[in-house]
C-alpha cells in the first residue's frame, strides 16, 4: 500500500492552475480563485488567536484541444496556515490544533480530472480525480467511460479506480472503488441509477445502490427522490430524501421532504479514523449505535408582492440512537426592497425543541447595495436556550443549563470589477455564563475574515 | 239491620234500571225475552250483536269504507246510538253542519261544500224506505252526469283531471291531459295556444273528434276549386297561416328563385284564378324597353336575384364589344332614355365634341391611333414617321414633342437637341447624345457602358447616380481613388485599404470577415450589429473583448463574471427563468457564483426544481452521513468552515480548548448523541498521568474527575480557576 501525499497533489495542482491561468485565453475556462483569510479571537488571553490563509480554486477549462475538445476540470482548496508552526501556551493546548484538522484536510483536491466529451461520437472519457455524479458521487482516482445514447438524452457508464483517503485527500492503494451507472433525462423525467462497490484488500468493504429520480410532473409540482440503499452484510437505506416540491403560481410554494439518513456502512470501519481512548471505550462499550436520524419538513414561501417574501417551515426530527425526538418551526418575513429603498430585510424567528434544548431565536439580516459597485449586509441573532437533560431517569424536563448568545455580524463587499471580489466579514459571539456545575464564565468570540476573489 | 239495608240499596237498583222503550227503530226487539237480541248475560252490549242485524254497517266496516269502517271503526256502536230513552229518542243523531265528511273517507271542498246530503245522498234503506247514507258514488258523473257526452274515453270520465271543485270552468293548473300523447291529434305550433272550446264546439264534443283535414275546424278561404289536388298540409303550416314556405314551388314546374322568393303568393296569384295566364316574366311584369328585344326573353339579360344585376354580356352578346374606358361608362351615357337599338357604333356616335387634330388626319378613323383604353395612350406606330419610339419616348404622350397636337413629320427634326438641353456643356463636343444615353431606354446612366471609362462600376457604385460621383456635372478628368468621393470615416485608424474590408457592394464591411479577420469572432445576434454599437466613437482598435466591455452589468457583479453562464450571444433570456431565491433553497453565497453547469450539467438539462436544500444531492458528505442531511445547521453557503454549529444546543456548550478539539476526540465512533457530559469521559488519562508528579491529582483531589469544574476551567488545564485555594495548583503555573 502507497500514499502518495497531499503536498505531492498539492504541488501539481496548483501549478496546472498557474498553466491554464495563464494560457486562459486559448482555453475556454470558467472558474474562481478565492484567497480566504480568517483571524478569530477569544477573550481569554489563555486561549490562542486562531488564522488561516485559505486559497481555494474552482476551475473548469473546456475546449483545450478544439471544440468538443479535451476538458479540464479542477475544484480544490489549499490552507496556508499562519499559526502552524506557532509554540502552544503552556503546553495547555496546541496552537496548530483545530477541530477540523484531522476530520478532513484542509488541503483538498476535490476534483482533477481530464475528460474527453464525444469520443468518436458517443463517448465520453474522463481520468482522474473525480465525483462520479451519475453514480451517487462515489469518489475515485481512476477512469470513468460513458456512452451516450438516444440523442445524449441517456448515459451508460462505468468507472473504476482508487478510493482516496477520505481524511487527508492523499491518493492511496488501501481501498478501491468502481461500479456501473445509467442516467436517462426525458422530458420532465431525469433519472440515475447506480451500483457501487469499495473493496479493501481485495475484499468488498462496502456496495451499494444509488438511485436519483426527478420528475415534473405538472407545471410547478416535482417530485424528487434521493436513496443510497447499502448492501453490504445486510441491505440498510443509509440515505433517502423524498420531496413533493408545489408551485402552483410564482407566488406560492410548498414543499413536503422526508429523510432518512443513517451512517455508511463500511466493514472496515477504520475509513472512520476512530481513535476511541480507553476510558470512553469502557463507556461505550461495545455497543453498535444505530445511527439514524429520520426527518420530516414542511415548507411554505409566499411572495406578497414583488419584494415581499414570507416563509414559514415545521420540522420534526427522530433519532434513532437514543429515541429522542425534536421538532424546530421557523417563521420568517423577507422584504427584498423595504420601501423600494433596496434595502433587503430579512426578519425570522424560531423555536427549537432539540434533541437535548429548548431554545428560541430571533435573526435579522440586512443587505443593501452601495454606491461604487460595493454592497454591505449585516445579521444580528440573538438565542435563548437551556439545555435538558431527562437521561437520568427523571420524569420531567430538568432544565440544567441557561444560556443565551447575540451574534452580529456585517459584511462588506466591493467588487471593483466583475472578475475581482473582496469580502470583509467581522462577526461577533457573545455567550452569557453558564449557570451550572461547570460555571463556565462568559465569551466573548471575535472573527475577522477577509476573501478575495478573482472569478474568470 | 244489615239485611234492610242491602234490600234498601236493591229497591233502588231496580227502580233506577227501569228502562225506557227502545227507540223506535228497534221497537220490534221491545220484548221481554227479546232482551238477549242485544244484551249478553254479565256482558253488556257486543258490537257483534248490533252488526249480526246491520249486515250493511257491518260489510263497511271490514272493508274499512265509509264512516263507519274508518272514521269510529274501534268504537262501540252504543258509544254513538243510545238505547232505552224511549220510543222517540232519534236513535242516529247526525249534525249536518258539524259532521266531519272527511272522516267517511270523502272530503267535502270547494263548491260541494254547502250542498245539501240529499243532492248526493239520494238512497233509500230498501226495508224502511228511510234516508241512507250509505251507497253515494264518488264518481263524479254519477252526480253530475256524463257533461261531455257519452263514448268518450274512460280517461275523461275522471273529471278531477280536468276540473277542481271549486271552478268547474276553471282547469287545473297542473293540467295532467297530454293531448299529444293521448290523443291521435298531436297540437303543434298555434294549435297549442288554442282554448279548448275552439276546437271541442260545445260541451258534448270532447268526444273523439273526427278530423278529416283542416277544414273540420278551419274554413277553407281559397275559392272553392282552386286547389282540387291539394291538401291544406302542401303549403300551410301550423304555426302561422300565412307561412307558406313549405310548399316546394319547383313540384309546379316553376322553381322561385331570387327575388321571387320573397314574394307573397298574391303578389303573383289572383285570388280567385291561382294559376297565372303565362309563365314568362311579361305575365307580371311590365316591359321597361318599350318593345325594343321584343322576341328575346327577359331572362336573356336580366336575373331573378335582381333586376339591376344583368347577365347581358356587351362582349359577346352585342356587336360592340366593351373594352377600356368603355367598361366603366354608365349604360345611360350611351344608352340615353333607354334607347337600345338601333344605335351608332362608331366613335363619333357618341364622342361627338370637336376632333382635336382640327383635320390633320381627314377621315381616318379614329380607332387607328387611339383605342378604348385610353386616349392619351395611342397605337399609333410611329416608326412609319420615321423617327420610331422607344424607352422614355414611348412613354410619352404626343403633346410632349406635339405640343399643338397638329404637327406632322416635316414640322419636327430628329436630333436631341431638338427637345432636349445639352447639360454637358462641351465636355463631350461632338459626340452624340445617343453614346451614353443610348437606346433612349432612360435618361439616368444605365445606358452608359463604364467599363469604356478608367472606372469600372460595380456594387452599390451602379446604385449611385451620376451626379453622386460627377458633381456639378463635371465628368472627365476625375480622380478614381476612393477618398475623392468618400470621407475616411475611421480617420486614419486603419492603414488598410478601404478595399480590404469593404467593397462597393456594401460600406457595412461586406468583404469583412470579423472572425478571421478580428481577435473576437461575432456569434448570434452580434452579427446582426450595426458596427457602431460596439465600436462606438469610431473606435476600432484595442476594444474589450469581455461583455462587460460593451453591456452594464446589471446584478453588479453579483453572479460572478461570466454572463454566458445564464445568457447565450444567441439569446439573451436564454436562461431558465427559475426563481432561485424563492421557495425551500434559495442560493446565495458562493452558489450565486457558480456557473449553472456545476449542478445542472454540461449541456445545463438536469432540472433541480423542487429538489430541497439538502447538500447531498451534489456534494459528497465528509461526514459519512454519521450528522444528517442539514448541512446548512452548521455551515453556510458563504462557506463551508468556519463551521456555525451551534454546539451548546445539544446541552454542552462548547468553550475554551472545546472549541478547538477535533469532533471525533470527544464523539467516538461517530456517537454524536447521547454521551455523558463529566469530563472523565475523555480526560481520563489526562488526570492518571499526574500521578507521581508536582501535582499528584489522584491524591490533591480526592473527588476524582467529577470535580474538576472546582479548579479548572475549559480555557485551559492550567492554571487553575482564579481564587481557587489550590497551592499546588498555584505552585506548577
Amino acid at each position: 500500500m502507497w500514499h502518495l501525499r497531499e503536498q505531492s497533489l498539492k504541488r501539481v495542482t496548483l501549478w496546472l492552475l498557474c498553466a491554464l491561468v495563464a494560457d486562459a485565453r486559448e482555453a475556454d475556462l470558467d472558474g474562481r480563485v478565492a484567497l480566504r483569510g480568517v483571524y478569530s479571537a477569544y477573550d481569554d488571553a489563555t486561549a490562542p488567536d486562531v488564522s488561516f490563509v485559505f486559497l481555494e480554486t474552482d476551475a473548469a477549462a473546456v475546449n483545450l484541444t478544439g471544440p468538443d475538445g479535451l476538458r479540464l476540470q479542477l475544484d480544490a482548496t489549499f490552507t496556508l496556515d499562519a499559526t502552524d508552526d506557532r509554540p502552544s501556551i503552556d503546553g495547555a493546548v496546541p496552537a496548530h490544533d483545530r477541530r477540523f484538522g484531522r476530520t478532513e484536510s484542509a488541503d483538498q483536491v476535490r476534483q482533477l480530472y481530464v475528460q474527453q466529451p464525444k469520443l468518436f461520437g458517443r463517448l465520453d472519457v474522463s481520468a482522474g480525480r473525480m465525483y462520479v455524479e451519475s453514480a451517487g458521487n462515489p469518489w475515485v482516482d481512476g477512469v470513468d467511460l460513458a456512452v451516450r445514447f438516444d440523442g445524449d438524452r441517456g448515459r451508460v457508464g462505468a468507472y473504476g479506480g482508487l478510493r482516496p483517503d477520505p481524511f487527508d485527500h492523499a491518493v492511496s492503494t488501501a481501498q478501491q472503488a468502481l461500479g456501473a451507472y445509467g442516467t436517462l433525462h426525458r422530458g420532465g423525467f431525469d433519472g440515475a441509477l447506480a451500483f457501487n462497490t469499495v473493496l479493501r484488500d481485495g475484499e468488498i468493504d462496502r456496495h451499494f445502490i444509488f438511485n436519483r429520480m426527478h420528475q415534473k410532473v405538472a407545471p410547478g409540482l416535482y417530485l424528487a427522490s434521493y436513496l443510497t440503499l447499502d448492501l453490504a452484510d445486510e441491505v440498510d437505506t443509509n440515505v433517502l430524501l423524498a420531496t413533493v416540491d408545489y408551485t402552483p403560481t410564482r407566488a406560492l410554494n410548498l414543499t413536503m421532504s422526508l429523510t432518512r439518513y443513517s451512517l455508511e456502512r463500511y466493514r472496515d470501519q477504520t475509513i472512520y479514523h476512530d481513535v476511541v481512548e480507553e476510558n470512553q471505550a469502557v463507556v461505550l462499550g461495545d455497543e453498535v449505535v444505530d445511527l439514524v436520524y429520520h426527518r420530516a419538513r414542511l415548507s411554505a414561501s409566499y411572495r406578497f408582492w414583488a419584494h415581499l417574501v414570507h416563509y414559514q417551515w415545521l420540522e420534526y426530527k427522530h433519532r434513532q440512537q437514543d429515541e429522542r425526538e425534536a421538532w424546530f418551526y421557523t417563521v420568517g418575513l423577507r422584504e427584498e426592497s423595504l420601501a423600494g429603498t433596496g434595502l433587503e430585510v430579512d426578519l425570522r424567528g424560531s423555536l427549537r425543541n432539540n434533541f437535548k434544548s429548548d431554545s428560541w431565536l430571533v435573526a435579522v439580516h440586512l443587505a443593501r447595495d452601495l454606491p461604487w459597485r460595493m454592497s454591505a449586509e449585516g445579521w444580528a441573532t440573538w438565542l435563548s436556550g437551556r439545555s435538558i437533560d431527562h437521561s437520568e431517569g427523571l420524569p420531567q424536563r430538568v432544565f440544567d443549563e441557561l444560556h443565551e448568545m447575540v451574534w452580529l455580524g456585517a459584511q462588506l463587499t466591493w467588487r471593483p470589477t466583475r472578475t475581482h471580489h473582496v469580502h470583509l466579514t467581522y462577526d461577533l459571539r457573545k455567550e452569557t455564563e453558564l449557570q451550572d456545575a461547570r460555571n463556565g464564565d462568559p465569551q466573548l468570540i471575535q472573527t475577522a475574515m477577509g476573501r478575495y476573489a478573482w472569478v474568470f | 239491620m244489615r239485611a234492610a239495608a242491602i234490600a234498601f240499596v236493591w229497591v233502588l237498583a231496580g227502580t233506577a234500571y227501569a228502562a225506557k222503550p227502545l227507540s223506535r227503530p228497534h221497537a220490534h226487539l221491545d220484548r221481554s225475552d227479546e232482551c238477549n237480541s242485544c244484551h249478553v248475560a254479565f256482558g253488556g252490549v257486543p258490537v257483534e250483536k248490533c252488526r249480526d242485524c246491520h249486515r250493511d254497517i257491518d260489510e263497511r266496516i271490514k272493508r274499512g269504507k265509509g264512516y263507519h269502517g274508518l272514521k269510529v271503526r274501534s268504537k262501540a256502536c252504543f258509544s254513538c246510538h243510545r238505547e232505552h230513552l224511549g220510543r222517540g229518542h232519534q236513535i242516529t243523531p247526525l249534525d249536518r253542519r258539524s259532521f266531519d265528511h272527511e272522516g267517511a273517507g270523502w272530503p267535502l271542498s270547494g263548491g260541494h261544500v254547502g250542498v245539501p246530503c240529499r243532492e248526493c245522498h239520494t238512497a233509500k234503506r230498501k226495508r224502511t224506505n228511510r234516508d241512507s247514507y250509505l251507497g253515494a258514488s264518488s264518481r263524479c258523473v254519477d252526480c253530475h252526469g256524463e257533461y261531455h257526452g257519452a263514448g268518450q274515453k274512460a280517461d275523461l270520465a275522471r273529471c278531477d283531471r280536468c276540473h277542481n271543485t271549486y271552478d268547474w270552468k276553471q282547469l287545473n293548473a297542473n293540467l295532467r291531459f297530454n293531448h299529444e300523447r293521448e290523443t291521435r291529434f298531436p297540437r303543434t305550433g298555434r294549435h297549442l295556444k288554442a282554448p279548448c272550446e275552439t276546437c271541442h264546439l260545445g260541451k258534448k264534443r270532447f268526444a273523439p273528434i273526427k278530423v278529416a283535414g283542416c277544414v273540420t275546424c278551419h274554413q277553407d278561404p281559397h275559392p272553392a276549386g282552386v286547389f282540387r289536388r291539394r291538401i291544406c298540409e302542401d303549403c300551410h303550416v301550423t304555426s302561422s297561416f300565412e307561412n307558406t314556405s313549405i310548399f316546394e314551388h319547383g313540384s309546379t314546374g316553376w322553381a322561385l328563385r331570387g327575388k321571387h322568393r320573397k314574394n307573397k303568393c298574391a303578389d303573383c296569384h289572383d285570388w280567385k284564378r291561382w294559376k297565372p295566364r303565362s309563365r314568362d316574366c311579361s305575365g307580371c311584369h311590365k316591359d321597361p324597353h318599350r318593345g325594343q328585344f321584343r322576341g328575346t326573353t327577359c331572362s336573356r339579360c336580366h336575373q331573378e336575384q335582381g333586376f339591376d344585376r344583368l347577365k347581358f354580356n356587351h362582349n359577346s352578346m352585342s356587336r360592340f364589344a366593351l373594352r377600356g374606358k368603355h367598361r366603366r361608362v354608365a349604360c345611360e351615357r350611351c344608352h340615353p332614355g333607354g334607347k337600345y337599338k338601333p344605335i351608332e357604333r362608331e366613335c363619333r356616335g357618341c364622342h361627338s365634341d370637336r376632333s382635336p387634330h382640327a383635320d390633320t388626319f381627314g377621315e381616318t378613323p379614329c380607332g387607328n391611333c387611339h383605342s378604348p383604353v385610353s386616349w392619351l395612350e395611342t397605337r399609333f406606330d410611329h416608326g412609319v414617321t420615321g423617327f420610331p419610339l422607344g424607352g422614355r419616348h414611348a412613354e410619352q404622350p404626343c403633346f410632349r414633342c406635339h405640343p399643338k397636337g397638329t404637327e406632322t413629320e416635316d414640322d419636327t427634326r430628329q436630333e436631341c437637341v431638338f427637345c432636349h438641353r445639352d447639360l454637358h456643356g462641351d465636355q463631350f463636343e461632338g459626340a452624340n447624345c445617343d453614346r451614353c444615353h443610348k437606346g433612349y431606354e432612360r435618361w439616368t446612366i444605365e445606358f452608359f457602358d463604364h467599363t469604356v471609362s478608367r472606372f469600372e462600376l460595380g456594387g452599390k457604385h451602379l446604385d449611385v447616380g451620376c451626379r453622386g460621383c460627377h458633381k456639378e456635372g463635371h465628368f472627365r478628368p476625375i480622380d478614381t481613388a476612393c477618398g475623392n468621393c468618400h470621407q475616411n470615416f475611421h480617420e486614419g485608424q486603419l492603414s488598410k485599404a478601404c478595399t480590404e474590408c469593404h467593397s462597393p457592394h456594401g460600406w457595412p464591411l461586406v468583404d469583412f470577415d470579423h472572425d478571421s479577420g478580428s481577435a473576437y469572432a461575432l456569434v448570434g445576434e452580434h452579427r446582426a450589429l450595426d458596427c457602431a454599437k460596439c465600436h462606438v466613437r469610431n473606435d476600432y482598435k484595442g476594444l474589450p473583448q469581455d461583455c462587460e466591455g460593451c453591456h452594464i452589468d446589471v446584478h453588479g457583479g453579483t453572479r460572478g463574471a461570466q454572463c454566458d453562464r445564464c445568457h447565450t450571444e444567441r439569446d439573451w433570456q436564454g436562461n431558465s427563468g427559475q426563481d432561485h431565491d424563492f421557495g425551500a433553497f434559495r442560493l446565495e453565497g458562493v452558489h450565486d457564483t457558480l456557473p449553472c453547469e456545476r449542478c445542472h450539467g454540461p449541456d445545463r438539462r438536469r432540472e433541480l426544481a423542487g429538489t430541497g436544500p439538502e447538500c447531498v444531492r451534489c456534494h459528497r458528505d465528509p461526514h459519512f452521513g454519521g450528522l444528517g442531511p442539514l448541512c446548512h445547521d452548521c455551515h453556510t453557503q458563504d462557506y463551508f468552515l468556519p463551521s456555525t454549529f451551534l454546539h451548546h444546543e445539544t446541552g454542552f456548550r462548547l468553550s475554551g480548548a472545546h472549541r478547538f478539539v477535533e469532533c471525533r476526540e470527544c464523539h467516538p465512533r461517530r456517537v454524536f448523541g447521547g454521551l455523558p457530559k463529566n469530563c472523565d469521559f475523555c480526560h481520563t488519562d489526562t488526570f492518571r498521568s499526574t500521578r507521581g508528579g508536582a501535582c499528584d491529582h489522584t491524591v490533591e483531589c480526592p473527588g476524582g474527575l467529577v470535580t474538576c469544574q472546582n479548579c479548572h476551567t475549559t480555557r485551559g488545564f492550567a492554571p487553575a480557576r482564579p481564587g481557587v485555594a489550590c497551592g499546588t495548583c498555584e505552585s506548577s503555573r
